[in-house]
């Protein structure tokens, strides 16, 4: 089979499917020390309920992430010393649509590949280990409850959304974990964790034939009977979500030395559909300019000391949502709100300046030259996107052609400004 | 891959270190600003590092700093403090992308100009810097003194680390206190930044894919030194034996409690013990196969996150744990069991080659990143000397069980910081 090649500023990744469904995903990377491996599956926060070979499933809240933990269980040595013992890193994380396991090593690349494949297919969960693992992840919960961004995030969120699950916690709640179940974990397992429904990503300084050989000979030995293997992949159900918001805003006073407010925009999903990538790319080139440390508002802000250094701007799409998020650490909630939303509605009316424009093209090309210094972040990053059902290097290439009429185009389109929450964390008076 | 390092003295005190390596496809400059650790001084070494970057006599604010390193392709400048030991660095980075990738051969130039106009032309008022632009900035350093407090896990390190240390410069935050911030003014900075500009070891640091002869010219051509007399740094004190254990619980709003153990190791990175040290640390709390991870976390379910590290230049090992607000003695217990466990060579041979192996591991890596190489190369050079990787890599081999058990041999425990939950 050939395989599909993206291409991007001279580097590659190869494509490949695996006669049991797995895809594969190789990027080689001459002179870099350490190498990385991503073993994925389709299976994340937001799968409360999904439809499986045509039955449809309910899932507790943060159960994907229960399974997570669960994966690391072991007889005798733990996985983490087993990596560990050979030099490697041995971590995973669970995101809103997917889980993924990964290592990064400088030495005994094949031996821990074959280990990470071992750990993720052959599990060992008991009543003991899911009683155990319940005490931990109730830990890990409430340490971050304790950051100060915890509550802004979620009443943000549930001010954006009434039914999505983008609203609730990947790890679920104290209460959701103490109520899940080991057969539901074990059921989900099974359903997931199919070879079809999840892939492999391989980044490193290595020769691609040796290691696609190697990968296809660990998998044909693990599912060595592939019509045995289910081809079914589960899909995910998503909440009807109406397009208008929770509620306006919430407060809450905390005792913190300085409040903080986020602003949240729900945009229209479907936009996306089309031209996804020239979209992202042109509202991210308008973010910047709107907010950006280069920007009017910025400049004005900052001088008159209602917003600092951390202030940030991100615009998330995925499954079933697509919103902006602008947000800052001060205690003038009310006149950063406003100048947020003034700013965006003085250039859907009036455009952006072509100069400035042109200087954002030149940071944009600037600053993809310095995201291709790390593997370790196009590891990440290539990862996660596709796990996403995205893709970095389309991304990456989109801005080269963007033009100035698409970037005042996507700012009127996108931003509706009836359609806005406001989070503000007050700090208590002394 | 470090492809190889050159290393020169190019003004008194100054010192230029050119590190190549042909992955990169950024340059990363580094110029480090040595000073003493010092009450009279961090606050304005901090607010310095603060003011500098926002402006020029010719970029007359931030804004329009921020759109000539837009046109500089997106150049990068940080300027922070830091603290090594009882040293207090002033360290002003640029990651400014490849001049082969974005076609402009000026660009390393255009940015060393920039740097040496913000040191050397700043935009002054009445022989100070613009009052507007460093009320403003006095005011954000602030309110980021005041926010340490909202993160609580590294919180609870820093109140550990005041115990530990009062009334020696160590105690003190790189940050200064907020009364300190507020007793500075203008033209006082103004003065500053002139005696830590002549007064100061400097060194600039280069790490990327470049030709030397050029680099040097591009930067010689760029700066403008200036030499007075040079202020030599103390090494600091080391061996400490504490008569009792300090304890401090301190009330805060929050769903978790915390907690950090500081140990005395008693064992200064001059010794030839230091290398044995680390590696006990990483067999004790360095990683997912620690001794504190597998007794504490995966057997008795206590917490999610716990770890140990130690602080170099004061020969200090901290543990860190967020638990619940009732198991805060029985993890101290176990803790303390472990911590003893080591001393009394109570780990087998799998853990201490693990061990070995992530340290090993980890300094391989060091060079995939550049800024991490550089803070690396830098501590290295001012602490033991010499960075050598490879001979490094081989007295971390060389370590036994018998050199971690004499390295943690003098431990002590010092002090105890608890975060529990306010009373309402």
């Amino acid at each position: 089979m050939t395989p599909i090649v993206h291409s991007f500023f001279g580097e590659n990744v190869h494509v490949r499917q695996l006669k049991c469904g797995l895809t594969v995903y190789l990027m080689s990377k001459p002179y870099f020390s350490k190498k990385y491996a991503f073993l994925s599956t389709q299976f994340g926060g937001f799968y409360h309920q999904y439809e499986y070979d045509g039955e449809r499933f309910e899932a507790s809240k943060g159960v994907a992430h229960f399974l997570e933990h669960q994966i690391f269980e072991s007889q005798g040595k733990s996985h983490f010393e087993k990596f560990e013992a050979l030099g490697a890193s041995l971590n995973a994380y669970t995101s809103s649509t997917s889980t993924v396991y990964h290592f990064d090593t400088t030495e005994n690349y094949e031996t821990c590949l074959k280990m990470l494949v071992d750990m993720v297919f052959n599990i060992h969960i008991t009543d003991e280990s899911v009683e155990k693992e319940r005490g931990i992840i109730i830990q890990e919960i409430k340490m971050y409850m304790d950051e100060p961004e915890w509550d802004l995030n979620t009443n943000l969120m549930n001010g954006l959304y009434q039914q999505h699950p983008i609203k609730e916690d990947i790890a679920g709640t104290v209460e959701s974990v103490q109520n899940t179940t080991k057969d539901e974990i074990i059921r989900c397992y099974e359903h997931f964790y199919q070879p079809s429904n999840m892939s492999l990503f391989l980044y490193g300084d290595f020769d691609l034939e040796q290691i696609y050989a190697l990968t296809e000979k660990l998998f044909e030995h693990e599912f060595s009977c592939v019509q045995c293997v289910k081809q079914v992949k589960p899909t995910l159900i998503l909440p009807e979500e109406t397009s208008q918001i929770g509620y306006l805003e919430k407060t809450m006073v905390k005792d913190v030395s300085l409040g903080m407010v986020m602003v949240g925009f729900k945009g229209n999903v479907s936009y996306f559909n089309e031209n996804r990538y020239r979209k992202l790319g042109a509202l991210k080139i308008a973010n910047d300019l709107m907010f950006g440390r280069s920007s009017h508002f910025f400049k004005t802000s900052y001088d008159a000391g209602i917003v600092f250094e951390g202030f940030d701007f991100d615009i998330q799409v995925g499954d079933g949502y697509a919103m902006a998020v602008i947000g800052n650490e001060t205690d003038h909630q009310q006149q950063i709100v406003e100048g947020i939303l003034d700013t965006i509605s003085y250039y859907q009316k009036n455009g952006f300046e072509e100069a400035d424009f042109v200087r954002m093209k030149r940071k944009i090309m600037g600053r993809t030259v310095a995201s291709f210094n790390s593997l370790q972040s196009i590891a990440n990053n290539y990862t996660h996107l596709i796990m996403r059902n995205s893709n970095l290097f389309e991304q990456l290439e989109s801005y080269k052609d963007i033009s100035l009429d698409e970037v005042n185009q996507c700012v009127k389109a996108f931003y509706d400004l009836s359609k806005v929450s406001v989070s503000k964390i007050v700090k208590k008076d002394e | 891959m470090i492809n190889h390092t050159t290393k020169e003295t190019i003004a008194e005190g100054i010192k230029l270190h050119m590190v190549h390596s042909k992955k990169f496809k950024t340059i990363l400059f580094g110029l480090y600003i040595k000073r003493p650790l010092r009450t009279e001084e961090v606050a304005l070494n901090a607010l310095l590092s603060r003011v500098i970057d926002q402006s020029t006599a010719h970029y007359q604010d931030s804004q329009a700093i921020s759109q000539a390193l837009e046109m500089n392709f997106g150049t990068l400048i940080v300027s922070d403090v830091h603290k090594y030991g009882e040293k207090q660095m002033i360290q002003i980075k640029a990651q400014i992308p490849g001049m082969e990738y974005v076609e402009d051969p000026l660009v390393y130039r255009n940015v060393f100009q920039l740097l040496n106009d913000m040191i050397n032309h700043p935009r002054m008022i009445e022989n100070g810097f613009d009052p507007d632009l460093f009320r403003r900035e006095q005011e954000a350093l602030i309110a980021e003194i005041k926010q340490r407090k909202d993160q609580k896990n590294s919180w609870v390190m820093t109140r550990c680390i005041e115990a530990m240390f009062e009334g020696e410069p160590y105690a003190i935050h790189e940050l200064g206190t907020v009364e300190m911030v507020e007793a500075i003014n203008p033209k006082q900075l103004m003065e500053h930044l002139l005696k830590v500009w002549t007064e100061s070891e400097i060194d600039i640091c280069v790490i990327g894919d470049f030709g030397d002869e050029k680099m040097r010219g591009d930067i010689l051509e760029s700066f403008e030194f200036k030499r007075g007399q040079i202020e030599a740094i103390q090494r600091e004190k080391v061996m400490v034996n504490p008569l009792k254990v300090r304890r401090i619980d301190e009330p805060h709003d929050i769903a978790q409690g915390k907690i950090c153990m500081g140990y005395r190791l008693n064992v200064p990175y001059e010794s030839p013990l230091y290398i044995a040290a680390v590696v006990g640390n990483i067999v004790l709390g360095g990683g997912g196969s620690s001794k504190l991870f597998k007794n504490i976390r995966e057997k008795e379910s206590l917490c999610y996150s716990i770890y140990s590290h130690i602080e170099k230049h004061v020969s200090v090992l901290m543990v860190n744990a967020g638990v619940d607000f009732d198991k805060f003695d029985r993890v101290e217990v176990l803790v303390t069991e472990q911590v003893d466990a080591i001393r009394r060579g109570m780990f087998d041979s799998d853990e201490l080659e693990s061990a070995k192996k992530i340290f090993i591991s980890n300094l391989q890596s060091l060079s995939d990143y550049p800024n991490s190489y550089m803070n690396f190369y830098y501590n290295m050079m001012i602490t033991e000397g010499e960075v050598d990787v490879e001979q490094y890599i081989k007295r971390i081999e060389a370590v036994t069980s018998d050199m971690v058990c004499k390295a943690f041999e003098e431990i002590q425990l010092d002090s105890v910081v608890r975060l529990t939950q306010e009373v309402s």
